[in-house]
């Protein structure tokens, strides 16, 4: 027995800081998934029919689908018909005009949460469509956005503002019929983002849109679709939290990304949602699918996620680079500590000529989590000179835990490069000792490697991003280090 | 117990798995001294300067060792460094992705904080940190540098005691720093020492070898044998070892 | 054309007196487990860049067949001509069955050699429902072998001169053959084999080879497989490993011919301070396709792994490694270092790498790498403004970039035998000079 291991688990145990249920009258459907469900989804959201008919035909693609088992992760079955698919609060009926209509006891919420919607929102530039389960509720810095002619709104007001853009963006990067979780979103899907960057445009600020779970038996089932038109420029950041549960509540939200040329599109997650406690009883189960699609050349599409909630994290960021010379990133850090099991990667598609990846994942595990990392690359025999480095790295703490790597290497063509390095280290004696030596405590000693282990990927982040993904990782690694 | 010393080691007896290192040490310093600590290989140097920082892969079975007030072997390895202990790493650690400049700000403001005194910023921790670094002729991209991360090994050694410069500290135990340095290098290392020397702080010098104890001139040299301190003397005695080197010190014990 | 019932071929091959009840028994079973997995498909992640139809469909027939004095001639004089070291201890199998036409005397110093009939604890372990489950081909293999050869060497003998095992599949129509070679290696002794696959056979034919290791306390095993088919073969291989304490054991995997080649390794370092190493090297030209799929399992404190690959890809060439580093929760002090490198040559080819690991505790220190490319622009360049031409100094790049994982080969025959012929494949070599 290592005295060591033994101090680190005699650390303080912290809990979740985000776990408080708000008392909201809510619109519930009842439990349940049929057709009619689908319709009843597509109506109370006053649809067109195309919509509807699409939703259809994606629960129908679904109802042949077997949900996947690939994936180094281990649940109870997901009942299906137990779920509850659309919740709505309630007096959304008279919208809020403003955030003075907003129901204060939602405000008190994000306030809580600490999300930067009211002052802290005004100070900090940032402009947030806060998604509530489902429904989008208020919207600020509308105007200034709409000066630059940037639309930014949920997207079932994009439905009714801009169809023809959903007609022809929505899906064509995540078809219905692309897995499992993505087929079920697409029939049931409530609401979530919808942003459109005008040609030229470079987006004024940062664009922020903060998810939560709230109503018990909910799943939620977000859609995001950003399209970037060509030229302009944008940077995205989403946030997620969730109430303490003991159960389990499905998340599987479907992330769309379109690049058009010259376009460039910056997406940064922090993830935070209720990981379950540390006996590893309740806790979202996250099946989430993004893609960018780098359609026009010189078009970027960048995803910085930092993981650090959710019980069963299944997502896997992905580019396809279709554009010649366009360029894909993806810059992670998963950490999953007590029971949390995460399976999370990406995909990097070259098909167009001179197209360029880049992949550094940064995973760590501790107490009794699994933490695996999937990739792909993949390069068409169109992509001459196709360029990817990946590296990989992981962390354990503590012997009961696991640390994966599954990354898989596709070449068609003799003029692309491809690295890949992963390496797999723990936090050592020598070092724990040497910084100890200098007067840190073990446990600034552990959060300071750790984030050092992840500064690569924090540097991606805008910068009040990485302050919070920092502080997250340091709550999130307390208490079951060992 | 003469409360003058910083430090009293009595009787200390140390195992590891199974095997007996040290073997009833005894040594006091005393504040201003400067101890060098010569000894054949596995004599037992690094052992004492490890358990002097509280390495707990090293099980001590008997004997005390006092520093200022308290009983050292009762403190954690951060709580000794805060009191004032630095021990100056024979192989210091490579630590990837965290910067030198952090760890150092770290672990001066964690001593800080323990004397009651604010935290520094980055802007009065640069400018503490300006001369000692010219001192030690390390170029300022290194502070940007990841923790002895890609370092040779001079660079390491001078990185160890610019750390020490900078936690000032009252007792600093030295372990083989003058190993791997070429003559600049062993120059360099030698002022940063001398620079420190002062009537509150005491110095612990483990070294193989003479040359150091040319530049750093020690009050007091102590052979390290067999775990214990079979022969003491002063710098005199540094030269005779050079000269004659271990073997008559050991008949000279073997035969008592 | 009628096609082969491979029930029928089965229930006449264990229709003869001289097979025991133990080996009857295992053939049944395996002959079970097959008929409920059959051929692998894509649809399983171990083949997803492989698929056996060529051979499925290929008709390979598996039914024992005498060998007549004139295929043995036949044989024996491809042989002479494949041979690498004349003086060596020396096994043949023609079409899986031993030859007559061998060097090796049954015993020489507590090197034994015998048909296996009976059942062998250490052997038999490696084998059964769990092996025919996760590797059908194996299955296939046990229920087909006409001779599972069993080499056993005592406790505490090195023997340093290698001994061959020649394998030849031979005829004239389109034969599978399911050589199975179990070794059992005793307490601090060594062994080296060259395991050698040849064919003369302008024909199709599939060789399926199944090859059982039990090493025991402190032994050294080396092992070089060496594959030199012409290009209409294929082959497919299992070689399982299971290594006691402080035992070693070197493999070497040299593939430069047949159309489809899939080799798997699955080694289970059981117990403390056991450590292997694969060094691989192939050559997929010509619309060839190899397959390299490792496991290797690190079960025990401070075992340590090393494997290195090399292809080299060309016109219509695929190139396909997965490896997978399992280190379970007792493994502490592991350490598994894996490297795939790969040159891509041609407009046409393809390569697949799946490097994986899989780790349990935290104590280990892992590592893999996979790199996927042309040469080296600025060494072409170095050579070039040395005064190399082009096409020279391409060819000198890519021998170099083989001949790393050669040097390891420890047997010099084979070493130089692979130089030499992945040298043949490429342009210009005439001109190197002494280099070879």
């Amino acid at each position: 027995m290592r005295t060591e291991d033994k101090e680190f688990s005699d650390l303080v145990k912290q809990k979740y800081q985000h776990g408080f249920v708000t008392d909201i009258e809510q619109e519930l459907v009842p439990p349940g998934l049929d057709e009619d469900v689908v319709r009843l989804i597509s109506k109370k959201k006053g649809e067109p029919l195309f919509l509807t008919n699409w939703r259809l035909k994606a629960y129908r693609h679904w109802l042949t689908m077997d949900e996947p088992t690939w994936a180094h992760v281990k649940y109870t079955p997901i009942d299906y018909q137990s779920i509850s698919y659309f919740a709505a609060p309630k007096n959304l009926d008279d919208a809020p005009k403003s955030l003075d209509e907003v129901d204060p006891a939602l405000l008190e919420t994000y306030d809580k949460l600490g999300i930067p919607l009211h002052e802290r929102a005004r100070l900090a530039g940032v402009a947030v469509d806060a998604v509530f389960d489902s429904v989008s509720v208020a919207t600020t810095f509308k105007e200034k956005l709409g000066e630059a002619g940037v639309v930014f709104c949920s997207f079932s007001e994009a439905v009714k503002t801009h169809p023809e853009l959903i007609e022809k963006y929505l899906g064509s990067v995540v078809p219905q019929r692309d897995n499992f979780f993505a087929a079920l979103n697409s029939a049931v899907f409530s609401d979530g983002s919808f942003v459109y960057i005008p040609k030229g445009v470079r987006c004024p600020m940062e664009l922020s849109t903060y998810f939560r779970i709230n109503a018990a038996n909910t799943g939620q089932f977000e859609r995001t679709l950003i399209i970037a038109d060509e030229g302009s420029h944008v940077s995205y950041l989403e946030g997620c939290t969730a109430p303490m549960r003991d159960e389990n509540q499905l998340h599987a939200a479907v992330v769309e990304l379109v690049a058009l040329e010259d376009a460039e599109i910056k997406y940064s997650t922090v993830q935070n949602w209720y990981p379950g406690d540390e006996n590893g009883v309740g806790g979202i189960y996250n099946f989430v699918t993004k893609r960018g699609d780098c359609r026009g050349a010189n078009s970027k599409i960048s995803w910085t996620q930092v993981e650090t909630g959710s019980a069963i994290t299944w997502k896997y960021p992905s580019c396809i680079l279709r554009g010649e010379n366009s360029i894909g990133e993806f810059y992670s850090v998963a950490l999953a500590n007590n029971y949390q099991q995460a399976d999370t990667g990406t995909k990097m598609v070259h098909i167009g000529a001179n197209t360029r990846s880049t992949i550094i994942s940064k995973g760590i595990s501790a107490g009794n989590a699994e933490n695996s990392y999937r990739g792909l690359v993949r390069i068409m025999p169109t992509a001459h000179g196709a360029r990817n480095y990946t590296q990989c790295d992981s962390l354990l703490i503590g012997d009961q835990c696991g640390a994966h790597t599954f990354p898989a290497v596709e070449s068609r063509n003799r003029n692309a490069q491809i690295e890949h390095e992963a390496t797999t280290s723990k936090i050592s004696d020598d070092q724990l000792f040497y910084c100890r030596q200098r007067g840190l405590s073990e446990e600034d000693t552990v959060n300071m490697i750790v984030n050092g282990f992840c500064r690569d990927v924090f540097k991606k982040l805008p910068m009040e991003f990485a302050v919070e993904a920092q502080a997250l990782l340091n709550v999130s690694l307390e208490g079951a280090v060992g | 117990m003469n409360n003058t010393n910083l430090l009293q080691i009595s009787d200390l007896h140390v195992e590891v798995e199974d095997r007996i290192i040290l073997n009833g040490l005894n040594l006091d310093v005393a504040p201003g001294e400067l101890h060098a600590i010569m000894g054949p290989n596995g004599s037992g140097k690094s052992t004492l300067a490890q358990v002097l920082a509280g390495r707990d892969k090293f099980e001590v079975t008997s004997g005390s060792i006092q520093f200022k007030d308290s009983d050292l072997l009762s403190l954690e390895p951060e709580e000794r460094a805060r009191e004032g202990l630095f021990l100056g790493f024979q192989y210091p650690v490579e630590i990837p992705g965290v910067n030198n400049a952090y760890l150092l700000k770290a672990a001066l403001n964690a001593k800080r904080a323990v004397n009651g005194k604010q935290e520094v910023d980055a802007f009065e921790f640069m400018k503490l940190i300006k001369d000692k670094m010219e001192l030690m002729q390390i170029p300022t991209d290194f502070l940007n540098r990841s923790v002895n991360e890609g370092f040779s090994g001079g660079e390491k050694k001078r990185n160890e005691i610019l750390q020490m410069l900078m936690l000032e500290p009252q007792l600093a135990v030295l372990d083989e720093t003058d190993s791997g340095l070429d003559v600049d290098a062993l120059k360099v290392v030698a002022t940063g020492i001398n620079t420190l020397r002062s009537p509150e702080r005491a110095t612990i010098l483990i070294t193989h070898y003479q040359r150091l104890l040319e530049l750093v001139v020690p009050d007091y040299v102590h052979v390290l044998y067999d775990g214990q301190i079979v022969k003491s003397g002063n710098k005199e005695l540094a030269q005779t070892l050079d000269e004659r080197g271990y073997d008559w010190v050991k008949i000279e014990t073997e035969k008592k | 054309m009628s096609t082969i019932n491979l029930q029928e071929v089965f229930d006449a091959s264990l229709d003869q007196p001289d097979i025991s009840a133990a080996s009857r028994s295992l053939r049944n079973e395996a002959m079970v487990s097959f008929n409920e997995t059959g051929f692998p498909s894509r649809k399983h992640e171990n083949w997803r860049y492989t698929d056996l139809k060529p051979i499925v469909s290929g008709e390979f027939d598996p039914s024992p067949q005498p060998i007549n004095s004139q295929q043995e001639k036949k044989a024996s004089q491809d042989i002479e001509k494949s041979i690498l070291d004349s003086k060596a201890l020396r096994l043949v199998f023609i079409n899986g069955q031993l030859s007559t036409n061998n060097t090796f005397p049954n015993e020489l110093n507590g090197l034994s050699i015998s048909k296996k009939t009976e059942s062998y604890k250490s052997i038999d372990v490696l084998q059964g429902k769990e092996l025919f489950k996760d590797y059908p081909l194996a299955a296939l293999n046990t229920a087909f072998s006409q001779r599972e050869t069993l080499i056993t060497l005592d406790e505490g003998i090195q023997i340093t001169k290698p001994l061959h095992l020649i394998h030849i599949n031979s005829g004239t129509e389109p034969r599978a053959i399911h050589p199975k070679i179990a070794i059992d290696i005793g307490t601090e002794s060594e062994l080296t084999i060259v395991q050698h696959f040849i064919s003369s056979n302008p024909e199709p034919g599939w060789t399926n080879s199944v090859t059982l290791i039990n090493q025991n306390k402190g032994s050294l095993l080396k092992l070089y497989r060496f594959q030199e088919y012409p290009h209409e073969q294929f082959h497919t291989e299992l070689l399982k490993s299971r290594l006691g304490n402080n035992a070693e054991l070197k493999l070497g995997y040299v593939d430069l011919g047949g159309k489809l080649v899939r080799n798997d390794v699955h080694i289970d370092l059981a117990e403390p301070g056991a450590a292997c190493s694969i060094d691989g090297v192939f050559l997929a030209i010509n619309g060839q396709h190899i397959d390299n799929h490792t496991l290797i399992e690190h079960s025990a404190p401070r075992t340590t792994s090393q494997e290195s690959f090399r292809g080299i890809i060309g016109e219509h060439g695929r190139g396909v490694f997965k490896g997978k580093v399992v280190v379970h929760r007792d493994a502490q002090g592991a350490d598994a270092q894996q490297s795939s490198d790969n040159l891509l040559l041609s407009e046409h080819g393809e390569i697949d790498a799946k490097p994986e690991l899989e780790i349990y505790t935290d104590d280990v220190k892992c590592s893999h790498g996979t790199t996927v490319g042309e040469l080296n622009l600025e060494q072409l360049f170095y050579l070039c403004s040395r005064g190399i031409d082009e096409t020279t100094a391409k060819g000198l790049l890519t021998f170099a970039f083989a001949n790393t994982i050669l040097q390891r080969i420890e047997v010099p025959e084979v070493r130089k035998r692979a130089a030499s012929s992945i040298a043949g494949e490429l342009p210009d070599h005439q001109n190197w000079g002494g280099l070879l």
